[in-house]
């Protein structure tokens, strides 16, 4: 290949482009910072004690709930408020593999990959016609059907709700402590290692394109039906394997916890984290996972130390959580509506200028 | 997937017969008949929703038309999906470039490289495979860029370019996806007069390529000074088909243009 000046800056070896890229790319260092303060975390949590051991479980839970639904929401662009239903059926099918051959442990996670995966393509289907509000009028609609299937189900057969085995690999329990986070983690690392993989093999490129234009994706060549079924199915199975290991963590599948509720605070986190990417919505779940925990420790001592009374807080909980979650939600999609990553990068950014600038001045190139 | 879908054969003719199409009970287009040889640079004009871009949707198969045949060669276009158009040579410019902001140069060309299917995904996923199908895919990028001297902005998001550059690697991406047969949608919407040489010129080289083009714009000077035949209409009628000379001295033609009670003389309601 013939190389002038300008093709040689363009068009260099594969190799030292892309090291290039991955060094001198604005949002390495942002990924860094994410991607460190996750792994410490997850260490404290680790040898924290039993305390943080659980919470720990619970983010780690949410943590594959949110990458489910950032691949649906964030990666390919459509919207859905069923969540908690992919949750819900997660756990009832792990609830009721109980007692059954099938309950043997990796068997209940797979399962519910396979059934997420199928539910999750057949509400897609409505995706093929609708957009926008009438979508998620149509992902709503399958949150209230799962509500009720689950709630029958459950008073019929299960009043106290279906009782999940502690969680043993072969002969070893791992249902409680640091056995369980190891457990855990080492399967969201799995899920995010998978959905990594599965963007790297040009299907994230693809969703990109479906999410920002589907016509002008699909006369570019990208078969855009194919590629968001695609992305409603894996969003369902990794939110269902969410649900299967949020049944194992509280020991029972109980169609009260996966109400409209969750949903929302699962689209809360993965755009408080950073809706453009997987570590995005590890940050947001762990953020959002971990914060009633501080809240319901410190918040009360913090208002008594400012004469607050906080017997308010404290009774009505839930209510405030909640309410102050979407008020974050609110601020986020106001202000900054890449999230926390949004503002790491912006911090990256300006760090970056100050630095370039007391080098040599950027060249710029002029339109032709 | 069927098996003379590779399968390309060298001067086809598009035919488009009889197109009608309704969409949300409005008449876009009626009766549309025309047909591009091979080679030639067939220009459309018309008056804002004359049903210009409707009929590169229905040849494009994105809008499918309620009565008539769209061939080319001895494949019926009606039956093909979308992003399958490339498989039978067509390639397609937009005529607003702003969907894909994010995405750079270089992926927008080569989106059409993508696999298709979880078999196509899977292959892949192997580490040297992956890089050896990406750098294919990125070399057929570069090359498509290169040709439209564009290869300085492979790797600059969309958004941060200029609307004729980008307009540029809009008709790069579809000369990717197809090749034969090219869609080209308002090429100069959106791009000052000076920089609508660059894109003139573009055009004259795909032209002695021999590809055949078909060149939608809102400005008739271009498509008459780019076109080999020239087709005329309005409220979604064909007012005329020929040399771009005697079409666009034509008096319907001259009518639509000027606006002089066009409608009540074509006979059809206004539909947009």
């Amino acid at each position: 290949m013939t190389t002038d000046a300008i093709k040689d800056r363009t068009g260099a070896g594969v190799l030292g482009r892309t090291l290039g890229r991955m060094l001198g790319r604005q949002g390495s260092g942002t990924q860094f910072v994410m991607g460190a303060g996750l792994l410490a975390a997850a260490l404290w949590a680790l040898n924290g004690g039993p305390f943080l051991n659980l919470v720990g479980q619970s983010c780690a839970v949410y943590a594959v709930a949110a990458i489910g639904q950032s691949v649906l929401i964030g990666s390919a662009g459509q919207i859905a408020l069923s969540g908690a239903a992919f949750m819900a059926i997660g756990a009832f099918v792990t609830g009721s593999l109980a007692g059954t051959p099938l309950e043997t442990f990796p068997f209940p996670l797979l399962i519910c990959a396979v059934v997420g995966w199928l539910v999750g393509l057949l509400s897609g289907l409505p995706g093929l016609r609708f957009r926008g509000l009438y979508l998620l009028l149509s992902s709503l609609a399958l949150q209230f059907m799962v509500t009720a299937v689950t709630k029958n189900y459950q008073s019929a057969r299960h009043p106290a709700g279906l009782e999940v085995p502690p969680l043993h690999i072969g002969p070893l329990d791992v249902s409680t402590g640091q056995s369980f986070y190891i457990v855990l983690i080492t399967l969201l690392a799995t899920v995010y290692l998978v959905v990594a993989l599965v963007e790297r093999t040009g299907v994230g490129l693809a969703w990109r394109a479906i999410r920002e234009s589907e016509e002008a994706a699909a006369v570019s060549g990208v078969d855009a039906v194919r590629w968001k079924l695609y992305a409603f199915a894996m969003s369902g199975a990794i939110t269902a394997v969410a649900g299967c290991l949020m049944a194992y963590l509280v020991g029972r599948a109980d169609y009260e916890t996966y109400n409209l509720n969750l949903s929302i605070a699962l689209i809360t986190m993965i755009y408080i984290g950073g809706i453009r990417s997987r570590l995005g919505a590890l940050t947001g779940a762990v953020i959002i996972t971990a914060l009633p925990y501080i809240l319901q420790l410190r918040l009360p001592g913090w208002l008594a130390g400012l004469g607050i009374d906080a017997n308010w807080y404290t009774e009505n909980q839930s209510i405030a959580n909640a309410g102050l979650f979407n008020l974050l939600f609110l601020l986020v999609v106001l202000f900054e509506p890449e999230g926390v990553q949004g503002l790491l990068g912006k911090a990256e950014r300006l760090l970056r200028r100050t630095l370039s600038g007391r080098r040599t001045g950027r060249t710029t190139e002029s339109p032709a | 997937m069927n098996a003379d879908s590779e399968v390309k054969t060298d001067a086809r003719r598009l035919r488009v017969d009889g197109v009608d199409v309704d969409l949300g009970g409005v008449r876009i287009l009626r009766g549309v008949t025309f047909d591009v040889r091979p080679g030639e640079v067939f220009g459309i004009v018309g008056p804002n929703g004359a049903g210009k871009t409707t009929i590169l949707n229905v040849i494009d198969g994105i809008v499918r038309p309620s009565a008539g045949t769209v061939r080319y060669g001895d494949v019926d276009l009606c039956r093909v999906r979308p992003h399958d158009m490339r498989k039978h040579g067509i390639g397609r410019s937009l005529q607003s470039t702003h969907y894909f902001r994010d995405l750079t140069a270089l992926q927008l060309v080569a989106l059409g490289e993508l696999p298709n299917s979880i078999v196509g995904a899977l292959r892949f996923a192997g580490h040297r495979k992956r890089r050896k199908a990406q750098a294919e895919a990125r070399d057929k990028g570069m090359e498509a860029l290169r040709q439209f001297g564009l290869e300085q902005y492979a790797n600059r998001p969309l958004s941060e370019l200029s609307s004729a550059v980008q307009k540029l690697v809009d008709i790069a991406r579809a000369v990717v996806t197809g090749g034969e047969l090219l869609l080209l949608d308002e090429p100069t919407s959106g791009v000052s007069g000076h920089e609508r040489g660059g894109i003139g010129e573009a055009l004259r080289r795909l032209r002695t390529l021999g590809r055949t083009i078909v060149l939608i714009d809102h400005d008739p000077g271009f498509v008459t000074g780019n076109c080999d035949r020239l087709m005329a209409m309005n409220f979604g009628e064909v007012l005329d088909v020929g040399l771009p000379d005697e079409v666009m001295s034509s008096e319907a033609v001259k009518r639509s243009y000027l606006g002089e009670s066009a409608n009540t003389d074509v006979g059809i309601e206004r539909d947009l």
